[in-house]
């Protein structure tokens, strides 16, 4: 179950927020397939916005594809985001790549930056 | 399609003095949740109590869940911005009382949630209990009443920051669970803006804006860029510094994004822009516009 | 019984006044002890004056102290009738006023009809609550204290200082005209509440309006029924003199033509009428009264009076409600 957290001063609309921290939630795992979103009333109760703003995030959500509407059931995640469980083989090599870089006698802080460098220089361009 | 309000020329004068409210006519579908903003003395409770069938219009008619408001009596929740509670009646006494007052409709359970997030204590009199307790109390007799139509006038001017976004989140969780429309009235915006999907700007007696929000936002453009005519835009309000321009314009077609800088405003900036020029027009989009597909 | 477990509307009613309920109760349970104990007094004065075996009029010495004593006692038991039918005349001006301040102009000038006219129940049925409740609690309080009034002042005080039923604040203290007052009180309080909207001034007015409306009826209540005529040849015609309210009497002219017996003492002489001066066996006397006998009657005619005011009352209010709220 997430919880979202509306910033009435971000100038993001809060639909556009409840879209990104759901999106975010998949992303990181903390949402599944199969999960339930909180209802509508679950949403506005505590965050005091309009009922028709989650439901307008959801709509965009299901329009996606993320998430499915079950008519007296609520809103279930149908997929995740992002490619990289836990235990891919990509993790491993990751793994294995940080084990070498550690034992050529790299910092934690070297470690980062060279990652952070590489990332940059292949997705730049693309918006996440 | 039935509406949550309508009015039609709708006026009501008080005595000799100038009309409170002049001519109105707009309309609000079900399950929306309107601010009805406008300046102190704009007509905002002249207009909830007109609705509530609290008093009779000098002129025109306004129509509540598609009939008058009498009809509607049972159906509709009011409160008023001084929020009226019997002082001698203990918190306890006042939702027994919404029990015997609205037979087959009363929901104790809603009521008494209300009453006891705030941490009220059923035995306390009314007259004991601080501003932001009477309003809950008034909201859990409204709430409990399971209104189609909710009409709050000023409700949340007497809260604390944290009674108001706890009340805030009943009424919306409320709204979301049984549709029911709400209009809200303040002189803040920042008070209802995020709870509402709709807007009514009353000032001076009259409807100036009214609509879904986003289609009010949506109209309107906000513009910086060299002095030149607007035209077919319709200026709401303009600003000259030195060699730029300000303004914001009600869209006709297009602007030209290759002279001017534009930016959707926000409704702060909207409704502030309204009330600064009392000579723009009045806007009604579709929705609110009761020749419109009604 | 509905009446003490009321539900609705009524249960908010008398929620909200129920301290002025049980005072109402107090009030009669005390308006009834005082006229239950001056009888008791008054009777056990007449018992202890017949118990030493004398009367007041009595110029036997032994009886001289048991024959003040009962006097005392029985002045007594009189001023506190007196200020008992006092009471009873305010009764209806008491109940007026309540009913326009603390029952319905109170409500206006505080905001709360915004309250109770916004729930399930229209603002009729808010205002016939508001007469409903305190029309039972006033018929059945006034029924009571007027009975037991009669009761009360039927006694020792009949027979040595009689007090009359004509006298105006014993004939507003029994019979039917006390509960029509007090009913046409409630009625003009709700009217005045609902126009005036300010308690105090609400109460004031209400209170103003039925002094009038006493005072007027008061002034015409000697014509509410045919007065009777008596003449006689010689001497005055006689009557009950405790039962029989005289209104006018004097000599009757040769031509027929009414004169007073006190212009017989017109100084000087020579302005006295001729009939002054006739044999007495020669003169006609008369006497314009109402007898005992038309008690029912006036009482009667001047509670119906009082109650098509009360319903005019009444009927106004619901329109005054109906005009300006929807």
């Amino acid at each position: 179950m997430v919880a979202y957290r509306i910033d009435r001063r971000s100038g993001v609309a809060t639909y556009l927020q409840i879209v990104q921290q759901t999106k975010q939630a998949l992303r990181l795992g903390l949402l599944e397939p199969g999960d339930k979103l909180p209802t509508a009333r679950e949403v506005v109760e505590a965050t005091a916005i309009n009922p028709n703003t989650v439901l307008k995030a959801y709509r965009e959500l299901e329009r996606e594809g993320l998430v499915e509407a079950r008519r007296g059931l609520g809103t279930f995640v149908r997929k995740t985001l992002g490619s990289a469980p836990a235990d891919s083989p990509l993790r491993g090599e990751l793994a294995d790549w940080a084990a070498r870089a550690r034992a050529a006698g790299l910092e934690r802080d070297d470690v980062t930056a060279l990652f952070t460098s590489v990332l940059e220089q292949l997705y730049e361009g693309d918006d996440s | 399609m039935t509406s949550a309000l309508e009015a039609r020329g709708l006026t009501k004068q008080y005595g000799r003095r100038a009309a409170a409210l002049r001519d109105c006519a707009f309309r609000l579908p079900t399950g929306r949740i309107c601010a009805l903003v406008g300046p102190n003395g704009a007509g905002k409770s002249t207009l909830l109590a007109l609705a509530a069938g609290l008093l009779r219009p000098t002129g025109g008619t306004v129509r509540v869940l598609g009939t008058d408001p009498a009809s509607a009596r049972e159906k509709v929740a009011y409160v008023a911005q001084d929020k009226p509670l019997y002082p001698q009646l203990t918190v306890a006494e006042t939702l027994r009382m919404g029990r015997e007052l609205n037979p087959g409709r009363w929901d104790a359970d809603t009521a008494d949630r209300i009453v006891a997030a705030g941490k009220l204590d059923p035995s306390a009199r009314v007259r004991t209990l601080s501003g932001g307790q009477r309003t809950r109390v008034a909201l859990a007799l409204a709430l409990g009443k399971r209104p189609e139509l909710l009409l709050l006038d000023e409700p949340m001017a007497d809260l604390d920051p944290l009674a108001r976004h706890q009340l805030m989140g009943t009424l919306m969780a409320d709204a979301a669970e049984r549709g029911t429309s709400v209009v809200m009235s303040s002189h803040i915006l920042g008070e209802l803006e995020g709870a509402c999907d709709f807007l009514l700007l009353v000032d001076g007696g009259r409807v100036r804006l009214g609509g879904a929000i986003d289609d009010i936002l949506g109209a309107h453009t906000l513009l910086t860029g060299p002095v030149a005519d607007l035209a077919p835009h319709t200026v709401v309000e303009s600003r000259v510094t030195g060699r730029q321009l300000t303004a914001l314009v009600r869209h006709d077609g297009p602007v030209d994004p290759t002279s001017w800088h534009t930016t959707e405003p926000s409704l702060e900036e909207l409704v502030l822009a309204h009330l600064r020029s009392p000579e723009a027009p009045a806007l009604l989009t579709p929705s609110a516009d009761r020749t419109v597909g009604a | 019984m509905s009446l003490f477990t009321p539900t609705g509307s009524r249960w908010v009613v008398a929620r909200q006044h129920r301290y002025a309920l049980w005072a109402v109760v107090g009030l009669v349970v005390a308006a009834a002890a005082v006229m239950i104990s001056s009888r008791v007094w008054a009777d056990s004065a007449v018992e202890a004056l017949r118990a030493v075996d004398c009367t007041v009029s009595s110029t036997e010495q032994r009886c001289f102290q048991p024959a003040r004593d009962y006097t005392d006692a029985i002045w007594a038991a009189r001023h506190l009738i007196e200020y008992a039918a006092l009471g009873m005349m305010a009764l209806p001006a008491i109940v007026g006023a309540f009913v326009a301040g603390p029952l319905i102009a109170r409500e206006m000038e505080a905001g709360t009809y915004k309250l109770a006219w916004t729930q399930s129940v229209s603002p009729a049925r808010w205002l016939a609550a508001k007469l409903t409740v305190p029309v039972g609690v006033v018929i059945m309080g006034t029924a009571l204290l007027t009975l037991i009034f009669s009761w009360s002042w039927s006694t020792g005080p009949a027979q040595d200082f009689p007090t009359y039923w004509y006298e105006p604040t014993m004939y507003a203290s029994i019979g039917t005209v006390p509960t029509a007052y007090a009913v046409m009180g409630l009625a003009l309080g709700a009217l005045v509440g609902l126009l005036v909207r300010r308690t105090v001034t609400a109460m004031s007015a209400t209170a103003l309006i039925i002094g009038g409306v006493l005072l007027a009826m008061s002034q015409v209540r000697v014509h509410l029924w045919p007065i009777s005529h008596m003449t006689s040849l010689g001497e005055p015609p006689t009557a009950p003199p405790s039962r029989t309210w005289r209104i006018e009497e004097g000599a009757l002219t040769p031509s027929g033509e009414r004169m007073s017996l006190s212009d017989c003492f017109a100084i000087p002489p020579a302005q006295q009428p001729a009939l002054c001066k006739a044999p007495r066996g020669d003169v006609t006397h008369y006497l314009d009264h109402h007898p005992s006998s038309h008690f029912w009657p006036i009482q009667l005619v001047e509670s119906g009076i009082v109650l098509v005011l009360a319903a005019a009352a009444t009927y106004a209010a619901f329109r005054v409600l109906r005009r300006s709220h929807a």
